[in-house]
């Protein structure tokens, strides 16, 4: 498991260093992470469309 | 003070009725014969800590709720049961309830629950033999990261997906503007090129130009208005628009063409033998190497005569097809998404369609029509969705059938349309009229599409750029932090490794992530001066085997930390008697702390385990226990273990002398194995492994005589092998159930099995008790127990 976090953790902060990549995209990924559920790929569809929503929003 | 088990309670399951192994905190070493049950020990603790069997897993037909309890009872009746120590705690798994682990046992439970506390030959097999890809999952169950392998398929299959998407989305833009080119009679590649096309067609009709292609429903009302009275031109448009869907084919030979390529590649992926290629991947590879190393010229497996070069050709044949399998599947995949949106646009056509043509009832007809054709191409969708899945292939034959009728009625009501227009009564200048309308709209409305389906091709790039990132990042960093974790074990791999092979000419063995490759795991060894080769190609299977061995106990001392469990199901099969040795070295000195659980059928290997448990002083953290036999009505009884000279003792003296002599003959044939073994006698080959004494006697006294300078040691010897020579008639006489054994007094027993204890005696330490080795480098026979104090030592020759 601690290798798993630490995986996730490094991932997650590729992303956010990455300035082009939304933030908003970022944290939903790590909220979805950290409640522990499945990460399908609808998921993570899912959470692409609502980030490009917002940033158009934006 | 670590967690030990004291007891193992088995009750209904597997081969065992009811089992009580007392351990009390200390090592098991257990020995049985095949079949006597030791696999249902070790896969009731597996069960016990796991919930399940791994080798009742996944293989059609076996299950654990069928398979788990002992034939004679059901699955509610298992229970196994351990006590742990420090605490006493008593803990019960059955088949509905897991054991509730208390505070103390978290990090334990943590550990065992995984099941990777225990190695077997399979996964000896896993570690080393397999392909990169089950070697990767066979390590990631013990560090712990085999859900990252799914997350990183799905992250995969998302980008795979939108990749398709793309591409679906760039080909109907083209395909728009192709259709828009051929409704315009004029080459467009740019939407700004229509306007001025449309307003050349108006102005040559002689009719007001467009500003804009917004304006063009306003415009078109209004032209409308000057061809016919009001109550015609809601008639009139909906006929237009009809007219604008039935035009050109509902269904274009284009899309059959793609389904059919599709269709190619999943009928091949759906085959048997791409099935049966899939599975038999590493037979392939093991043949081929077989093959082409024995330059054999016969086949291994029917003896028939083969033409090695062609043979050779056909499996590396076959074993690209089965790299271009994985390809195939991912090309399917992404190729189906745009056929699919496009039958989804035709469906879209269809619907559209029949609610026009509703409107009239001179074509009731062509819409009942029209509608069967939309339910049929709606489940047709469906069979094409789950063909992408490679459920089924697609009924392409039923498919052009149904767009040969769908275009027919297309025509049929082109047809009817233009006659009802003809009905409505107009000149040939409004008719004129009407076609420029009708093109326009139809030029308005391909724009239309064009620019909605530009937007949805951004919107599509922007979330694959996207899902590309996520993924290639997720996979980079996860292949990047499971090669750090290789590189700490890398120390330990190669030092264990070392102390079973000392002075052999392997290093630098590598656990390497395969980049380029989504979930896959290589092997590298540096072996006779060759860099990075895989071991298999360099090694024999004795040495594979206790480089897997090597590979497990570097994973489990690494993150197996919070547990002392350690599990050896019958692991040193392939592994000779000599690295035997430093297998025991390994363990008492790496892993003394350890609770140690090591099951074998393999009579040298439990005396070797012993001698070595005297040997580093640790006899008193071990149970030595064998199974003495098994029946369906006990499952396996298990008794404390007897020296075999204690055995012998216990027969002479209850009179039994065909008991005492059979023992004391086994007894003579192990110790002249491990005599040959240990002084390197060479012996004639048998394939069966077993010798009877006269086969090794007379080897090993030419040897002792021809070896050994020491005359004292010698003379002793010599001695020794004169008595038995004098006895070994009882050993005949003794075996196998011979009548004359009654003219056999005890006394001549007895005789018999104290030359053989003598001669056993004579090759042990005097100091520790451990058996003597020849060491051929230093001209020496000596005491093999590194750790002895006062090693027996003699000189040779």
């Amino acid at each position: 498991m601690e290798i798993q976090r630490e995986i996730f953790e490094e991932f997650f902060r590729k992303l956010q260093e990455d300035e082009k990549f939304p933030d908003s995209i970022v944290e939903e990924l790590k909220r979805f992470w950290e409640s522990g559920e499945i990460i399908s790929q609808e998921k993570v569809f899912e959470i692409i469309k609502k980030g490009c929503a917002d940033v158009n929003k934006d | 003070m670590s967690i030990k088990i004291k007891k193992i309670n088995i009750h209904a399951f597997r081969g065992i009725l009811d089992l009580e192994l007392e351990l009390e905190g200390k090592s098991l070493l257990l020995r049985g014969e095949n079949g006597t049950g030791k696999s249902s020990i070790v896969e009731a603790i597996e069960f016990f800590f796991t919930g399940k069997v791994s080798h009742l897993e996944g293989v059609q037909g076996l299950s654990l709720r069928r398979h788990a309890p002992h034939v004679n009872f059901a699955p509610d009746d298992i229970n196994v049961s351990i006590t742990f120590d420090p605490g006493n705690i008593f803990l019960t798994r059955t088949f509905t309830s897991a054991p509730s682990s208390s505070a103390p046992l978290e990090d334990y439970f943590k550990i065992t629950q995984k099941g990777t506390f225990i190695l077997r030959r399979s996964q000896i097999l896993e570690f080393i033999r397999s392909q990169p890809a089950e070697r990767f999952r066979a390590i990631g169950s013990i560090v712990g990261i085999q859900s990252l392998d799914n997350v990183e398929l799905e992250m995969m299959r998302l980008r795979d997906e939108l990749e398709g998407k793309v591409a679906s989305k760039e080909k109907e833009i083209n395909r728009l503007i192709s259709d828009l080119s051929n409704l315009i009679g004029k080459e467009i590649t740019e939407i700004k090129d229509v306007l001025p096309a449309l307003n050349e067609t108006l102005q040559k009709a002689n009719l007001p130009l467009i500003m804009s292609l917004e304006e063009v429903d306003k415009h078109a009302q209004e032209m409308m208005r000057a061809v016919r009275k009001a109550e015609s031109i809601e008639r009139i448009a909906v006929l237009n628009e009809i007219l604008k869907i039935t035009n050109i084919p509902l269904i274009s030979q284009e899309i059959v063409t793609e389904l059919d390529d599709i269709n190619e590649k999943v009928k091949y992926l759906l085959q048997d033998r791409a099935r049966v290629e899939l599975s038999i991947a590493g037979l392939l590879e093991t043949g081929r190497k077989f093959i082409e190393e024995e330059k054999m010229n016969v086949c291994p497996l029917c003896e028939q005569e083969i033409n090695r070069e062609r043979l050779l050709i056909r499996i590396d044949d076959r074993l690209r097809i089965l790299q271009a399998l994985s390809d195939k599947a991912s090309e399917i995949r992404k190729i189906s998404v745009g056929v699919i949106d496009n039958l989804k646009g035709i469906s879209n056509k269809l619907s559209s369609a029949i609610s026009k043509i509703e409107l009239f009832d001179e074509l009731s007809k062509e819409k009942e029509m029209l509608l069967d054709k939309f339910r049929i191409l709606n489940v047709f969708i469906d069979k094409v969705t789950s063909a992408k899945d490679f459920k089924n292939e697609i009924p392409i034959q039923e498919f052009i059938q149904q767009k040969e009728e769908t275009n027919n009625i297309r025509l049929s009501i082109s047809t009817k349309c233009n006659s009802l227009l003809s009905t409505i009564g107009l000149s040939e200048d409004e008719k004129k009229v009407l076609e420029v309308i009708r093109l326009i709209e139809q030029a308005r409305s391909k724009v239309k599409d064009i620019s909605n389906v530009s937007s949805e091709l951004k919107a599509y790039k922007k979330r694959y750029e996207l899902a590309e990132k996520i993924y290639s990042t997720f996979s980079e960093t996860k292949k990047a932090k499971i090669q750090e974790v290789y590189n700490t074990i890398q120390e330990d791999m190669q030092n264990f490794y070392s102390m079973l092979h000392p002075n052999e000419p392997h290093k630098n063995i590598e656990l390497v992530v395969a980049l380029g490759r989504r979930a896959s795991t290589e092997m590298r060894i540096e072996s006779f001066g060759r860099k990075g080769e895989d071991p298999r190609a360099l090694t024999s299977e004795g040495h594979l085997d206790s480089l897997g061995l090597c590979v497990f106990l570097a994973f489990v001392k690494k993150f197996n930390e919070g547990c002392p469990l350690i599990v050896l199901d019958d692991v040193v099969t392939t592994i000779d008697a000599g690295h035997r040795e430093n297998i025991c070295k390994l363990l008492f000195e790496k892993f003394g702390e350890k609770q140690l659980i090591i099951t074998t059928h393999d009579g040298i290997w439990y005396e070797q385990l012993r001698a070595s448990q005297r040997a580093y002083g640790v006899e008193g953290n071990f149970k030595n226990f064998v199974i003495i036999g098994w029946n369906v009505d006990t499952g396996p009884i298990v008794r404390p273990y007897k020296a075999r000279w204690e055995r012998i003792q216990e027969k002479t003296a209850a009179g039994d002398k065909s008991g005492a002599g059979n023992e004391a003959r086994q007894y003579l044939e192990w110790i002249l194995e491990t005599i040959c073994e240990a002084l390197q006698i060479p012996v004639p080959f048998k394939s069966s492994g077993r010798y009877e004494v006269r086969e090794l006697l007379m080897p090993a006294k030419k040897r002792v005589d021809s070896l050994i300078k020491e005359n004292t040691f010698k003379a002793e010897i010599s001695k020794t092998f004169q008595n038995l020579d004098s006895t070994m008639i009882m050993g005949n006489l003794l075996s196998h159930n011979n009548i004359l054994v009654e003219n056999v007094s005890i006394e001549e027993v007895k005789g018999f099995c104290d030359s053989v204890r003598k001669l056993h005696n004579i090759f042990l330490c005097p100091e520790c008790g451990h058996f003597v080795s020849y060491y051929r480098d230093l001209k020496i026979i000596r005491c093999s127990n590194p750790k002895c104090k006062k090693p027996l030592e003699v000189k040779t020759d």
